[in-house]
C-alpha cells in the first residue's frame, strides 16, 4: 500500500504507545520531550504573528506580549500540570489525568490565540490580521499528541476514542461559533468567502465521491481478476502500481489533451460538463489513483481465507460463488474496510491537487490563497482537507472495529 | 459399497495415485495408511472429486461418481479435515447446518437436527448452539467438525487425518465417539491416517499405500500376522508389531475350550493383550476362561499367545 505515512494522525500515538510502554519504567519520557518542546517554544517563539493588513508578512508575538499575564499564567500553569502528569508513576489514573489536561490545554490554547486576535483588533483595528504562530502550533499538536496517546492507553474502544474527539472538536466549535475566534485572520478568511466555502467543500466531496463510485467497482473488478486468475497477478498490479508512480500533476495534465480532443470532437460532452479542465479529468485521475488500494485490497481480503476454511467449504459442496459470497467476502470485511479508508483518505487529499486543473474543491482555496501570498487562506483549505480526513478516516475505523468485532467475537 | 478402480493421478511427471483398485464395504471403517506422499489424502480427494482422475473410476454404491456434478455428490458424503475448517463467522449451530441449509432443509428440521448431532458428538446443545468456532477448544472443534459432516446423514465420510492435531488424551476420546457413532450410524468411513494405531484401533480395514501403489489391504490382524513386504513391516511397528498383533486377536482365537481351570475367569472377548497384562501382573502361566455366546469355560496358556509357526494365528 502506498501512503500509509499520509493515513492519519491517529494512528502514530497507537503505533507509539506499546514502544511507551515497555520502555516507561515510571514515567513517560516521550511526553517529558513533548512538554519540554512545548515550554521552549512558548517562551522563545511567537504565539501569534500580527499584521498591519493581510498581504505584509506578521511579526510574531510572544504570548505574555499578546495576552493579559492572567491568560498566560493559565496556559503555563496547564503545560507545567502536563508535565507533572508525564513523570507521575504509571497508571490508569495517571492516564486519565494526563488526557484531562491535555484536551483542556488545547482548547485553551484555541480560546487563548482567538482572545490574542480580539485585543489586536481592537488596538489596531479591524485592518491588522492575526494569524496563528509557531508557538501556538507546537503547543496544539503537543496537547494534541499528549491527548491521542493517553487516550489510546486508557482504551482500544474505537466509539470512546470518538467521543473524545467530540467532545474537544465540540469544545473548538462552540469557541467558534460564540465569536471568541472571529477576529483570527484564519476566520475572516472564511467569513469573507462563506458561500463559496460550503460550495467547494460539497466540490471536494463531490470529487472524492465520484472517484470513489468508479474505483471502488472497477478496483474490485480488478481485485478478483487478479485474486482468480494468478497469471494476471503479476501484469496487472505491474500497470496500477505504474499509475501510483505517475505525479498526480502529470496525469491531470495528461488527461487535458486526450479529454478536450474528445469533448471537440463530440459536443454533446462538452453540454454534459466533460472537457479538458474541470471535474471530469480530476474524478478520471483520482479513480485511477484509486484503483491499486482497492484492487490490493480486495485481493488481499480475498487472499486471507484460511486454506482449511477453503478445502473444507469446497468438500462440502459449495460452489465457487457462495464460498466468494458466504465465506471469503464476510471473512475479508475488516480487510475491504480497511483498503476503503486508505482510499478515502488518500483520495481526500489527493483531490486537493484537482483545483489546479479548474475542478474547484478545498484546493481552490490553497491555491488562491499561493497567488495572494495569503497564508491564512492557504490554511483555511488545507486545515479544512485534513478534516475532511481525518473525519473520513475516524468514521471508517468505527466502521471497521465493528465488523471486526461482528467477525471474531 | 465404494469401489476404486485402478484410479490413476499424475501432476507433471509425478505419480501422486497409481492403479489403484480398492473395494470398502458398506458400513466399515476403511483406513489409509501410509508414509506422506504416499498418495492417502490425494486418494481420499478423487472419491469426492475435489481431485480428477486421470485415469479409472469411482463406484458410489454402483454409480461411477464421475457421471455426477461434483457439488451435488459432495453435498451427500461427510468431509472432515486435519484443521477442522469450521466457519470462523458462523457459530456452531449454523456451521453444523451448513449443508442441510446448501440442500434447502426446512427451518425447524435443521434446528432438530443440529441438536441431535451435537448430543451425538457429546456437546450439549444448550450449551454449545450459539458458540463461535474460537471458544472452542481443538477437541470440541473437531466434535463439531464431525457433527457438520454428519449433518445431511450421508452415507459415505471422508476423514482426512481429523484427530492428527489434537492432543493423545483428546484424540483417544474423540476416536472413541467416532467408533460409537459408526457402530450407532452404520455410516461407511474412508479415513486417511499416518498413525497405525489409530487405523488398528478403528478400521475394519487397512490399505497401505507406497509411492501411490496399493501396497497392501485387509484387516489389521492380517497385516499384522502377514505383512507383504519389508515395508509393511516396518510400517505396521517392526519390534511393535507383536504387541499390536496381541491388541487385534481375541481370547478365544487361542483358547483350548476342552479344559477348564478354577479362578476367575476372563472373557473370551477380549484381546490377547489384556490377558497378557493379566498373567504379567498374577505370575500365572495359564488363566481360566469364560465364553459368554456359547457358556463355555476354557483355558489360555501363555504358551499358546504366540503366533503358531511364528506366522498363522
Amino acid at each position: 500500500m502506498t501512503s500509509e505515512s499520509g493515513l492519519s494522525v491517529i494512528s502514530a500515538p497507537q503505533a507509539a504507545a506499546p514502544q511507551l510502554r515497555s520502555g516507561a519504567g515510571r514515567s513517560n519520557p516521550l511526553l517529558v520531550l513533548i512538554v519540554g518542546g512545548m515550554a521552549a517554544a512558548v517562551m522563545g517563539l511567537g504565539f501569534v504573528s500580527v499584521a498591519p493588513n493581510r498581504i505584509l508578512s506578521g511579526r510574531p508575538v510572544v504570548l505574555w506580549s499578546a495576552v493579559e499575564p492572567e491568560v498566560t499564567a493559565i496556559l503555563v500553569a496547564l503545560i507545567i500540570g502536563l508535565g507533572v502528569s508525564a513523570v507521575l508513576r504509571v497508571g490508569a489514573w495517571r492516564d486519565r489525568l494526563t488526557a484531562v489536561i491535555a484536551a483542556v490545554t488545547l482548547v485553551a490554547t484555541v480560546a487563548a490565540a482567538g482572545h490574542a486576535a480580539s485585543l489586536v483588533a481592537q488596538a489596531s483595528g479591524p485592518v491588522a490580521r492575526t494569524s496563528l504562530g509557531a508557538a501556538f502550533w507546537i503547543v496544539a499538536a503537543g496537547s494534541g499528541f499528549a491527548l491521542a496517546d493517553a487516550a489510546t492507553r486508557l482504551t482500544r474502544n474505537m466509539f470512546v476514542q470518538m467521543i473524545v474527539v467530540a467532545i474537544v472538536g465540540g469544545a473548538i466549535a462552540l469557541l467558534a461559533a460564540s465569536g471568541a475566534l472571529s477576529d483570527l485572520s484564519l476566520a475572516r478568511e472564511l467569513a469573507n468567502r462563506r458561500e463559496a466555502y460550503s460550495s467547494e467543500v460539497v466540490r471536494h466531496l463531490v470529487l472524492v465521491g465520484g472517484a470513489l463510485a468508479g474505483a471502488l467497482p472497477i478496483g474490485s473488478l480488478l481485485g478478483y481478476i487478479t485474486f482468480r486468475r494468478p497469471k494476471w497477478r503479476k501484469a496487472l498490479f505491474a500497470i496500477l502500481n505504474l499509475i501510483q508512480t505517475v505525479p498526480s500533476i502529470a496525469i491531470f495534465g495528461l488527461l487535458i489533451g486526450p479529454l478536450s480532443a474528445l469533448s471537440g470532437w463530440f459536443p454533446t460532452l462538452r453540454t454534459l460538463g466533460i472537457g479538458g479542465i474541470g471535474a471530469a479529468p480530476a474524478i478520471i485521475a483520482l479513480t485511477l489513483y484509486g484503483l491499486l488500494p482497492v484492487a490490493r485490497g480486495v485481493f488481499t481480503g480475498l487472499a486471507s481465507t484460511p486454506p482449511g476454511v477453503l478445502d473444507a467449504a469446497r468438500g462440502m459442496g459449495f460452489d465457487e460463488r457462495q464460498i466468494l459470497w458466504r465465506v471469503s467476502i464476510p471473512l475479508a470485511l475488516p480487510i475491504l474496510v480497511t483498503s476503503l479508508r486508505l482510499v478515502v483518505v488518500q483520495l481526500t487529499g489527493l483531490a486537493v491537487v484537482a483545483a489546479l486543473i479548474g475542478a474547484g474543491g478545498l484546493g481552490a482555496f490553497i491555491f488562491q490563497g499561493l497567488g495572494q501570498t495569503a497564508t491564512d487562506l492557504i490554511l483555511l483549505g488545507a486545515l479544512s482537507a485534513i478534516a475532511l480526513a481525518l473525519a473520513a478516516d475516524l468514521l471508517l475505523r468505527s466502521l471497521a472495529a465493528a465488523v471486526t468485532t461482528g467477525a471474531s467475537a | 459399497m465404494i469401489v476404486l478402480d485402478r484410479l490413476t493421478k499424475r501432476y507433471g511427471n509425478a505419480v501422486s495415485v497409481d492403479q489403484l483398485s480398492l473395494t470398502v464395504p458398506t458400513g466399515s471403517i476403511c483406513a489409509l495408511v501410509g508414509a506422506s506422499g504416499g498418495g492417502k489424502t490425494t486418494t481420499l480427494r478423487l472419491i469426492n472429486r475435489l481431485i480428477e482422475p486421470d485415469e479409472g473410476r469411482v463406484l458410489i454404491d454402483g454409480t461411477d461418481a464421475a457421471s455426477l456434478a461434483p457439488v451435488a455428490l459432495r453435498r451427500h458424503i461427510g468431509y472432515v479435515i486435519q484443521s477442522v475448517g469450521l466457519f470462523p463467522h458462523w457459530n456452531v449451530a449454523r456451521n453444523i447446518a451448513t449443508v442441510p441449509n446448501l440442500l434447502g432443509w426446512k427451518r425447524d428440521r435443521i434446528e432438530r437436527r443440529i441438536d441431535e448431532l451435537l448430543d451425538l458428538v457429546g456437546l450439549d446443545p444448550a450449551s454449545y448452539r450459539d458458540r463461535r468456532p474460537h471458544e472452542l477448544s481443538g477437541g470440541q472443534q473437531q466434535r463439531v467438525g464431525v457433527a457438520r459432516a454428519l449433518a445431511a446423514d450421508p452415507d459415505l465420510l471422508l476423514m482426512d487425518e481429523p484427530f492428527g492435531a489434537l492432543d493423545p488424551v483428546t484424540r483417544d476420546g474423540l476416536q472413541l465417539a467416532l467408533l460409537d457413532i459408526q457402530a450407532r450410524t452404520g455410516k461407511t468411513i474412508v479415513i486417511v491416517t499416518h498413525d497405525i494405531d489409530e487405523a488398528i484401533r478403528l478400521a475394519s480395514l487397512i490399505a497401505v499405500l507406497d509411492g501411490g501403489r496399493l501396497i497392501q489391504h485387509g484387516s489389521p490382524h492380517d497385516l499384522l500376522a502377514r505383512p507383504a513386504n519389508a515395508f509393511v513391516e516396518a510400517f505396521v511397528g517392526g519390534p511393535q508389531r507383536g504387541l499390536r498383533l496381541l491388541q487385534v486377536t481375541r481370547v478365544r482365537e487361542r483358547t483350548d475350550f476342552g479344559e477348564s481351570i478354577g479362578g476367575t475367569p476372563i472373557d473370551a472377548d477380549v484381546t490377547l493383550d489384556i490377558a497378557l497384562e493379566r498373567m504379567v501382573t498374577t505370575g500365572a502361566h495359564r488363566l481360566p476362561v469364560y465364553d459368554r455366546a456359547a457358556d463355555r469355560y476354557g483355558t489360555l496358556a501363555l504358551a499358546d499367545i504366540a503366533l503358531r509357526n511364528g506366522r498363522q494365528a
